[in-house]
């Protein structure tokens, strides 16, 4: 199954992006295919598919990065785009990581290029778990 | 392209209320009988246009909806409430837009009213109420059956996850606002946020 995940920097990485580190030793960049799912999605079944885990997530931007702590039980990627008025008035990028029963999410805003940090609860339907923690899911429904 | 958000006529999206700060047609204006004629202090506005931020220019009038009681609405010009659920996509204030290059889900979508400095701090003067519109058909909605009264980040309007992938997300949210004191209400924005991957 072609997952169109990019394990390497192509024509479909933006600049800016995040790259994740798994398990059996792939690192793959976000990409952007017109009309495909989300890579964050794509990566999301990839790493169950193949029974493996992100150990470690970056989140490039502007010339700096943002790097989480490896080995967590579950990272975070989303985006956040706001406006006042209308059209896009910006947009902040999210990664995080969930110990412990908290995530931790770094938000950094494509424009103004601030950053805060804030821990929520860890209901994300978007984050993607350790192996372990998914097979331990599963066993127990 | 790039993620791109609007606010739109839900009526015409080819109409727009263009970005805070281009000085044009950037605001939604509340007004009572007329364009450019005043809401009377403690009622709600009869008619609502694009406009820009000194309410002088009339970029067109947007579907009007005028708070009724808590679960109803006068829609355009009628004298005669509807229930929120019956009030359909295009007769919402605002419809607000996502155009995403991939093909993605929402979630956490949520639009607030402030002081046009703090998004955390409720507007003065103006009592602002909030429903999401969703009647895309003639079955009855599945949006808010109330209003609610939004102020900053104190209450703020939480906006129905769309989590089916699309590059494309439409949310219709209607509007009203009541004065609470004499003279012009300038200082009350919109602030609007969603999730996506």
């Amino acid at each position: 199954m072609d997952y169109g995940l990019s394990k390497k920097v192509d024509e479909t990485v933006p600049v800016v992006r995040w790259i994740a580190s798994l398990s059996n030793g792939e690192t793959i960049y976000e990409n952007v295919i017109k009309d495909e799912i989300p890579a964050w999605e794509r990566l999301s079944k990839y790493v169950e598919d193949h029974d493996i885990s992100i150990t470690n997530l970056r989140l490039q931007i502007a010339g700096t990065e943002v790097k989480l702590p490896a080995g967590q039980q579950g990272y975070i990627q989303k985006k956040v785009a706001w406006t006042v008025g209308g059209t896009i008035n910006g947009l902040r990028l999210c990664i995080g990581y969930v110990q412990n029963g908290l995530a931790l999410i770094y938000e950094v805003d494509e424009n103004r290029g601030s950053r805060t940090q804030r821990t929520v609860d860890p209901g994300e339907p978007w984050t993607i778990y350790h192996a372990d923690i998914r097979r331990a899911n599963a066993n127990s429904i | 392209m790039a993620t791109v958000l609007s606010f739109l006529n839900p009526s015409n999206p080819a109409q727009q209320i263009l970005p805070a700060a281009s000085g044009g047609l950037n605001t939604i204006g509340f007004y009572g009988p007329g364009f450019g004629l005043s809401v009377k202090v403690g009622e709600y506005n009869e008619t609502t246009y694009r406009t820009t931020e000194d309410g002088q220019t009339n970029g067109g009038a947007l579907p009007n909806l005028g708070y009724a009681n808590v679960s109803g609405a006068f829609v355009g010009p009628s004298i005669i409430a509807e229930e929120l659920l019956e009030v359909e996509n295009t007769e919402a204030t605002l419809r607000v837009r996502l155009v995403t290059d991939a093909s993605v889900g929402t979630q956490n979508t949520r639009f607030r009213s402030f002081d046009k400095n703090d998004i955390n701090s409720a507007p003065s003067g103006v009592t602002v109420q909030a429903a999401e519109i969703i009647k895309p058909d003639p079955v009855r909605g599945s949006g808010d059956q109330f209003w609610l009264a939004i102020q900053g980040s104190g209450s703020v309007l939480s906006l129905t996850d769309q989590l089916t992938p699309a590059v494309q997300h439409d949310w219709f949210i209607g509007l009203s606002s009541l004065p609470v004191s004499i003279g012009e209400k300038t200082n009350f924005a919109f602030y609007f946020e969603t999730e996506f991957l």
